[in-house]
């Protein structure tokens, strides 16, 4: 596996909640970087500034130091209707849950982004996204009509949807059973092997670690190991390592 | 349970401001009409009582007649009886008074008009007791071509001592000289009507009174009690004159304006009801919201052992504590509505002395009753759904929206609004055997009733309508189109409960504006039918008081004049009630004025007789060549043989007379209008010029044509139409409360999801645009219910009136000028929401705990 491009980078990154004695140091000045066309895992303890990272670079919070980048695009030199923009255009999410408009079917909820962005979607791309993650009888429902898996596929198809640079996803089978969850890393791994996506993902699972391309480990808000190629042995083995 | 929920009003405390607005108003308007009333009701009986001091015993006419003032006046006390009246023992001082109507000329000589009541001419008596009026600057008129204003009016017109000001009382404009000023007692003016002031030989001369008087005021010997002296002068006196007691004369004209204040009060407590009823529905509302939100925690409190009624309690707990804030806020509003009241009341001619309003104990617990209970009522229902709660929600997801069936709405709705229909169709087409409630307030309780039924049974409708509503949305709007219109779908019962409130205030709306248009459309039908002359001649200002014959007398030797017909305007009672009389020329009146002759003629009207409407000769039983009996001021009882029934549109009166009758009597001889036909070849414009060559001398007469006429009495109606505008704005300023308020709280409920959308791209606009299209589509869905109501309502109203020969006209360009500004209002309802909500944090909007 050769590294053609970096699609997101934080380049000293400190974020900070809080003041005085309640102040929380989230990210500690982190270095890292997630490349093109790559599946990153990124794991760590709880509390150890996974989400924030994420958020950070996707654009959804501000760093109070240092740098994140989508591309070449340093996201603290944009004003909130550019972030807003970026997002819609650029990234695409997968939360742990809640990932659906209610009152949108799970079709509308795919196409969301363009409809927001007022453009047309790519109906071939649109229907091959479909195809793959195996939703076409249940487009017309609503997401109260479908199972935790189904609609935590529909987030992942819409996420894909309008071909965003980078997909980040937050505990994306957190809250699924393992096969809903096998099911739903297994499309993110294709989408990144066959149609070329670039996914960040968060999770504290070896096991959801194990389908992506590369593990980032992070604790107190600073990368603290990483791992290529890696299998979920090999994970439990290094936790283990850096529990220590 | 007390901290608990004290706890949870706190932790609304945003939500539950607009609740309390909603009441505030209302208790305000409660409050503010029972201050203000209590107020002036003090001040007139401080005025009356002012009024006659010094002054023990009133010899006056009897007044058989039921009258308005100015329109029949009975005969005068002859001279003789004040020599009388002195010689009495006991009678330390009498002095006769005089009263009539007076027009002033502002500083251009154009006719003052004061924007309430008329200006009073009055004599002053030269005595040595205090009187009703009191100087405050210059002296007293001793001298003909002396006058005194009122101080409130010599401010108002800019007048001073030393100059010289115009009156008009039955001819052309006369000139006294200004010397001074007076007051009564604390006031400047009585109850905000003007006075100018002679000696009395001038009134007398100016009034047409010969050497008679209008009253005549006794000062009792110290020691006489002014009863014993009424009981000495009774048997003294000529028939039809009666000495009371001034004690027992000032409570009367105080209760007389008091009466006139009473219609005030309750004119503005119908619309404080309207407002408060509006205002139960928003806060139903917005409990039931807050019920539904908190489930999870009411059933947090269940799990743990609370029972059913202890919840229900609760809410009613936060409901009461809510109540009592807003009406002591109400309260403090009241007051300060009354003191806006005051200002107006000085506005309009009125001077208050600088007595404090007037908060009674009685106003106090009136407004804190009329919020905490209409809170409570409002409470009751979300109180037992809340109470419904089972514990097992605690451990449910509170968004599951399980559709539950409408059959139970229909079930209950229906029959509701029947029974409306039922009140309003017996109010107004059924005589009531009864009369402990008034027709009035009947088909207003149907009308209650009605919006209680039709609120009940909306949400069946609010998806199909609000869908049609929105249609075009996803079109023109994109995605935030689309959104909006689903969101206003999704809680059938929400929407159509915060559009309820709109309804109500647009059914109202739209009934006041067909109303208005079908009189209006009625009057300029009856104009086009009826009004056959060029030009009349009329009195400008205060109606009723007429203008001097000597105008139509000179008019009648213009060339251009082909001819004209005199009326004129009177009082008098008819068999059981009252009955408004016009004099009329015979000879030339039917034709300039058209009026269906159903039977018999004018020819012999000439002679002592009269002609009847049809409605008035159906309930007295009477035809042509019956008598009827009718009851003059002046003349009593007379007996009148009837010569013709006629109907028609356009006149006041029901019993028509030749000017000869009428002159016999009645005691004041005035014109109220003169009709003109022009000769053929005289344009209106050279008529009129030739008209006002004669009324120029005459400030107190207007020339009108057709065009003129209309206009006159539309601008009449839309005053009218305007006050109970700006009264409804209220209840339809309580319905937008409501509507933001509805919106606050859904999207407390859908942070989640706005957060979302804002995560994957939608801009603040598109959020803002969102929620302000949702709001368009509740008002807008509001207001069509109200308009469809309003329509129902006017048209049955209209139908109602029919006999007295309204016309149903209905105003398309305005009722949907109406839809379209709740639009503007949805719009205006949704800035602070959408404010919020495209403010929402995404952070926590998605974070998951
Ligand atoms: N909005 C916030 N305010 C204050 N502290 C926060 C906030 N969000 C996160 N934190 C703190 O920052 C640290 C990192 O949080 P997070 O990135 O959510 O960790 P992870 O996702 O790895 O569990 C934690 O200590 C957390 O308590
Ligand atoms: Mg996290």
């Amino acid at each position: 596996m050769t590294r053609t491009e970096i699609a997101a980078r934080a380049a000293g990154a400190v974020k900070v909640y809080g003041e005085g004695d309640a102040q929380v140091r989230a990210l500690n000045g982190i270095d890292v970087e997630f490349g093109s066309r790559e599946f990153t895992a990124i794991m760590g303890p709880s509390g150890s500034g996974k989400s924030t990272l994420l958020h950070c670079l996707a654009g959804l919070d501000s760093l109070t130091d240092g740098h994140v980048y989508l591309g070449d695009t340093d996201l603290g030199s944009l004003d909130d209707d550019e972030l807003t923009r970026l997002r819609r255009d650029q990234v695409g999410f997968v939360f742990q849950a809640y990932n659906l408009v209610p009152t949108l079917n799970a079709l509308e909820n795919i196409t969301l982004p363009m409809a927001i962005a007022g453009r047309k979607p790519d109906q071939t791309w649109v229907d091959e996204i479909i195809d793959t993650i195996g939703i076409r009888d249940r487009l017309q429902h609503r997401p109260t009509e479908l199972s935790g898996g189904e609609q935590q596929r529909v987030a992942a198809a819409r996420a894909l949807a309008s071909r965003p640079d980078i997909i980040f996803a937050d505990e994306p089978s957190g809250n699924l059973d393992s096969t809903s969850g096998a099911e739903l890393l297994g499309f993110m791994k294709e989408a990144v092997q066959q149609l070329g996506q670039t996914i960040v993902m968060v999770t504290h699972d070896p096991a959801a670690a194990g389908y992506a391309d590369r593990v980032v480990f992070l604790a107190d808000g600073v990368v603290v190991g990483e791992m290529l190629e890696p299998t979920r042995e090999r994970i439990l083995d290094h936790i283990k390592l850096l529990e220590a | 349970m007390w901290r608990a929920t004290v706890k949870g009003l706190l932790g609304h405390k945003l939500r539950l401001a607009l609740t309390v607005l909603a009441i505030t108003i209302g208790v305000g308007f409660v409050a503010g009409s029972f201050v203000f009333t209590d107020t002036l009701g003090s001040v007139f009986d401080d005025l009356f009582s002012g009024t006659t001091a010094g002054i023990d015993v009133t010899i006056r006419p009897i007044i058989e007649t039921e009258t308005d003032f100015g329109f029949s006046l009975p005969e005068k006390i002859p001279a003789a009886v004040l020599d009388d009246v002195r010689a009495v023992e006991g009678v330390e001082e009498a002095t006769g008074a005089l009263f009539w109507f007076v027009q002033l000329l502002d500083q251009n000589g154009e006719i003052a008009r004061t924007n309430g009541p008329p200006t009073f001419g009055a004599s002053w008596a030269d005595t040595n007791r205090p009187g009703a009026f009191s100087l405050r600057e210059g002296a007293r008129p001793t001298a003909d071509g002396q006058v005194a204003l009122d101080r409130k009016t010599a401010e108002r017109l800019g007048f001073e001592v030393g100059d010289t000001v115009q009156i008009v009382i039955f001819g052309p404009p006369e000139s006294f000289k200004l010397v001074g000023l007076a007051g009564f007692g604390e006031a400047d003016n009585l109850g905000g009507a003007g006075f100018a002031l002679f000696d009395i030989p001038t009134a007398q001369r100016v009034f047409n009174s010969g050497r008679a008087f209008d009253t005549i005021d006794i000062a009792a010997t110290p020691g006489v009690a002014p009863e014993t002296l009424v009981e000495r002068l009774q048997p003294m006196l000529p028939d039809q004159v009666e000495a009371v007691t001034a004690q027992s004369v000032a409570e009367e004209q105080a209760a007389a304006l008091k009466e006139g204040l009473g219609f005030f009060n309750t004119f503005l407590l119908v619309f404080a009801g309207i407002a408060l009823f509006v205002g139960t529905f928003i806060i139903q509302n917005t409990f039931r919201i807050i019920v539904a939100q908190r489930t999870r925690e009411l059933a947090l409190f269940r799990a743990l052992g609370a029972t059913s009624r202890q919840v229900t309690g609760m809410v009613l707990t936060e409901a009461a504590i809510v109540g009592v804030v807003s009406s002591g806020l109400g309260l403090l509003f009241g007051i300060g509505l009354a003191n806006v009241l005051a200002v107006a009341y000085e506005f309009f001619g009125g001077d208050l002395p600088e007595a404090a309003l007037e908060v009674r104990l009685r106003t106090v617990l009136v407004a804190l009753a009329v919020g905490v209970i209409v809170t409570l009522v409002s409470a009751l229902l979300p109180a037992r759904k809340a109470a419904s709660v089972p514990p097992v929600a605690a451990m449910r997801d509170v968004e599951s929206t399980t559709r539950r069936s409408m059959r139970t709405r229909v079930v209950a709705g229906v029959p509701i609004s029947a029974f409306g229909i039922a009140l309003g169709v017996i109010g107004l087409f059924v005589e009531l055997p009864f009369e402990w409630i008034s027709p009035i307030a009947l088909v207003g309780a149907g009308a209650a009733v009605v919006f209680i039924g039709v609120a009940v049974i909306s949400p069946v409708f609010t998806r199909p309508i609000a869908g049609i509503i929105g249609a075009p949305f996803p079109r023109l709007l994109a995605l935030p189109g689309s959104l909006a219109r689903e969101n206003s779908m999704r809680k059938p019962r929400r929407t159509a409960a915060t559009a309820a409130a709109l309804m109500i205030g647009l059914a109202l709306v739209s009934l006041a504006t067909i109303l208005a248009a079908s009189f209006r459309g009625t009057v300029r039908e009856v104009i086009d039918e009826s009004f056959r002359a060029d030009l009349v001649v009329s009195e400008v200002g205060f109606g009723g008081i007429g203008f001097s014959t000597s105008i139509a007398e000179a008019l009648a030797d213009l060339p251009e004049i082909d001819r004209l017909a005199r009326t004129r305007f009177g009082q008098a009672s008819l068999g059981e009630g009252p009955a408004f009389v016009s004099a009329v020329q015979t000879d030339t009146f039917l034709d300039l004025f058209a009026i269906d002759l159903i039977d018999g003629g004018f020819e012999t009207l000439s002679s002592p007789s009269v002609a009847l409407r049809t409605s008035r000769a159906e309930t007295l039983g009477v035809a042509v060549g019956d008598t009827v009996t009718i009851t003059f001021a002046r003349t009593g009882t007379q007996q009148l043989p009837v010569v013709a029934i006629w109907d028609g549109q356009g006149i006041q009166a029901s019993v028509l007379m030749s000017i000869e009758t009428f002159e016999t009597n009645f005691s004041e001889q005035l014109d109220a209008q003169v009709l003109i036909a022009l000769q053929d070849g005289i344009s209106i414009e050279s008529g009129r010029a030739a008209v006002e060559s004669i009324t120029d001398a005459f400030p107190n007469v207007q020339i009108q044509d057709q065009a003129d006429f209309k206009a006159q009495t539309e601008s009449q109606i839309n005053l009218i139409l305007s006050l109970i505008f700006v009264m409804l704005l209220l209840s339809v300023l309580i319905a937008l409360l409501g509507i933001t308020n509805t919106l606050s709280l859904s999207i407390i409920e859908r942070t989640r999801e706005i957060g979302l959308l804002r995560a994957v791209g939608m801009s603040r606009k598109q959020v803002r645009r969102m929620i302000r299209w949702e709001s368009v589509i509740i008002s807008v869905f509001g207001a069509v219910l109200g308009i469809c109501l309003g329509i129902l309502f006017g048209w049955a109203v209209v139908r109602a009136l029919s006999e007295q020969g309204l016309l149903f006209v209905l105003p398309g360009g305005q009722l949907i000028g109406a839809l379209f500004a709740a639009g503007v209002a949805g719009v205006v309802a949704a800035v602070l929401p959408a404010w919020r909500a495209s403010r929402l944090n995404v952070l926590n909007a998605i974070s998951y705990e």
